[in-house]
């Protein structure tokens, strides 16, 4: 068991596709973070969070959309994600789902940069209505990336602000989130189990498989969309 | 009324706007539509999607709006649609469809992705009001090649359902 002195702290990522500065999304991912900071604080460990404000690279992810091509602005948020022990990700709700950039800039991950990370969703919305989004919408989003998603989503429609529900949510999310960072999960993965996954050929995943995924067959296989 | 085909596909003139396009091809024989689709290739309007305030946008959200009847494309990304297609629709405001028709079209390399059409873009169009009578369609990469069978085969139980709405 290690202590907090040789660890290595925890680096966590908050991503949010909210559109005003600031944002509601935004606020609510912060409020996430500041409680992992704390939870793991009290297990003796540090935290740092990188902040990745989609709004300000909306321009780099339609360009990485169109044309695969990644601006340096772009990258280095992807580099913050694949360095990321564990990820906050928070999105307004339009049209009772994630919005169109926030789904963008995930479509344009490679598959396997997420593989086995600790997640928690995060949505804010102006109507209570729209309370599932996180986990019928921004759920099977993940699934496909193969995160390791916290059990706890957040949602925030504009009563749930000063209600002390949200923040005992708030407070179990980041517990988990903390608890799954510990874990080492998303490292075990990659040391024993890498070669099970379906990896596309030529990702970023690291380490190399012997079977040519980028076959037709195999392209197939792993559900390549058309064009 | 006209047909409006939507495409969130980032490359322009794709295989999914050919689908979409004999769809509304089809559906255009049918019910004897005399004006010519309007094509809202989304790829052409890359660089203004997260814009909201882009005018050329503006006018076309209008337009598909005001067609009576739309075919929402996309081609399948991780399980589920484009954000290029979202990103179009979710500059409509609260039930900017009511009143509009529409027919969710995904295409993707195979059929194990085909429930995404019905989990995840037939709720997008029923959140901004439209009516969508029908299954979704989804047409996988094999099917390309003779893609009027597949539309067919979903037209035949479509097209009443899709007329009694238009009614």
């Amino acid at each position: 068991m290690s202590t907090a002195g040789d660890q290595e702290p925890f680096r966590l990522a908050v991503v949010s596709a909210g559109t005003g500065d600031p944002s509601a999304s935004r606020l609510l991912a912060d409020r996430a973070a500041e409680r992992a900071v704390a939870v793991a604080a009290r297990h003796g460990m540090t935290v740092t969070v990188s902040v990745i404000e989609l709004r300000e690279i909306s321009a780099d992810i339609s360009t990485a959309v169109v044309s695969r091509l990644f601006t340096p602005k772009l990258q280095r948020a992807i580099t913050v994600l694949g360095e990321a022990d564990g990820i906050i990700a928070s999105t307004p709700v339009y049209k009772a789902g994630p919005s169109g950039l926030f789904t963008s800039f995930f479509h344009v991950l490679d598959n396997d940069l997420l593989i086995g990370k600790p997640v928690v969703l995060a949505a804010t919305a102006g109507t209570a209505r729209h309370a599932l989004v996180a986990d019928d919408q921004m759920r099977p989003l993940f699934a496909y990336l193969r995160t390791m998603t916290a059990p706890t989503s957040l949602f925030a429609a504009p009563e749930d602000w000063s209600d002390p529900a949200l923040n005992k949510r708030i407070d179990r999310a980041a517990l988990e989130l903390v608890l799954l960072m510990e874990s080492g999960f998303a490292r075990k993965i990659r040391d024993e189990s890498w070669d099970s996954y379906q990896h596309e050929y030529g990702s970023a995943g690291g380490t190399e498989t012997s079977i040519d995924l980028g076959s037709d067959l195999m392209r197939l296989a792993t559900g390549g969309s058309a064009s | 009324m006209r047909i409006a085909v939507v495409v969130g596909n980032p490359k322009p003139a794709s295989r999914t706007l050919g689908v979409a396009t004999a769809v509304a091809d089809a559906l255009s024989a049918r019910f004897g539509v005399g004006e010519s689709h309007l094509i809202v290739d989304l790829a052409e309007h890359a660089g203004d999607l997260f814009d909201w305030g882009a005018p050329r946008l503006a006018q076309l959200t209008a337009e598909v709006a005001a067609a009576g009847l739309i075919v929402a494309a996309s081609p399948t990304y991780k399980a589920t649609y484009t954000g290029m297609l979202k990103a179009f629709f979710d500059r409509y405001g609260s039930n900017g469809l009511a009143g509009s028709v529409a027919v969710p079209l995904m295409t993707g390399g195979a059929p194990i992705h085909a429930l995404a059409v019905e989990v995840h873009l037939r709720p997008l169009l029923v959140e901004l009001g439209a009516t969508v009578p029908t299954r979704g369609l989804y047409v996988t990469e094999p099917e390309f090649a003779d893609v009027g069978a597949s539309i067919g085969r979903w037209a035949e139980a479509g097209v009443p359902l899709l007329r009694r709405a238009l009614s």
